[in-house]
């Protein structure tokens, strides 16, 4: 069973770790595999975790008002 | 006098029921999945079409409206994956929290602004914000069975 909610919500928790340059998207990879190690993380779910870091890290930096015009 | 049924059938019959639980149990979880996954997307493809067309220098979205939808963009991404982590561990029977019943609440309201605020939105945006709007709602009623 995949669980999905379950991965992203672990994603989001370390999605400012992965903004702020601590870890990348193979750490958080390797996080949840640490506490699902049932879990096999395939190109489509490890696509799916870096679109969700990026998501909540665009709308956090939306919300705050430091996404200026390119 | 009543027959008693042999224990070996009582115990097949107690199996396959055991089974049928198992198997709607896992159903239940896939779909809420499934519906966690679709309404996620929506979302990202919404922001990804007003993020566009905030960098493409559109009149539409405003600094100030691009702000507001960020931040209501960040709470839902939250609450959908709250609503659907909250739908999973649901036991069948049991009511939903208070505290699940007020996240849906919200999540629901936050899906109504976005779409609110994207009204003076091109048209394909307009469509995919009820689009989100349409994914997260069937999320809710996944999560909560239609109650």
């Amino acid at each position: 069973m995949l669980n999905l909610p379950v991965i992203l919500g672990l994603v989001q928790a370390l999605a400012p770790l992965v903004v702020g340059g601590v870890v990348g998207v193979q750490h958080v990879v390797a996080a949840i595999q640490s506490v699902r190690p049932d879990l096999e993380v395939d190109d489509d779910l490890r696509a799916l975790i870096a679109e969700a870091l990026v998501a909540k890290a665009e709308a956090d930096r939306a919300a705050a008002g430091d996404d200026v015009r390119h | 006098m009543t027959t008693r049924p042999p224990r070996r059938v009582v115990a097949v019959l107690l199996v396959a029921l055991l089974a049928q639980a198992c198997a709607g149990n896992i159903s239940v979880k896939q779909k809420i999945d499934q519906a966690d996954r679709v309404a996620f997307e929506s979302l990202r493809l919404f922001q990804t079409m007003e993020s566009g067309a905030y960098h493409a220098n559109a009149p539409w979205p405003t600094a100030a409206q691009h702000q507001q939808i960020g931040a209501k963009l960040s709470q839902a991404y939250t609450l959908v994956i709250d609503v659907a982590t909250a739908g999973l561990q649901l036991q069948t029977g049991v009511p939903a929290s208070q505290q699940l019943i007020t996240e849906i609440a919200l999540l629901g309201q936050l899906v109504g602004d976005l779409l609110e605020l994207a009204r003076a939105a091109p048209p394909p945006i307009v469509a995919q914000a009820s689009q989100a709007q349409t994914d997260t709602r069937a999320l809710i009623v996944t999560v909560t069975g239609g109650k």
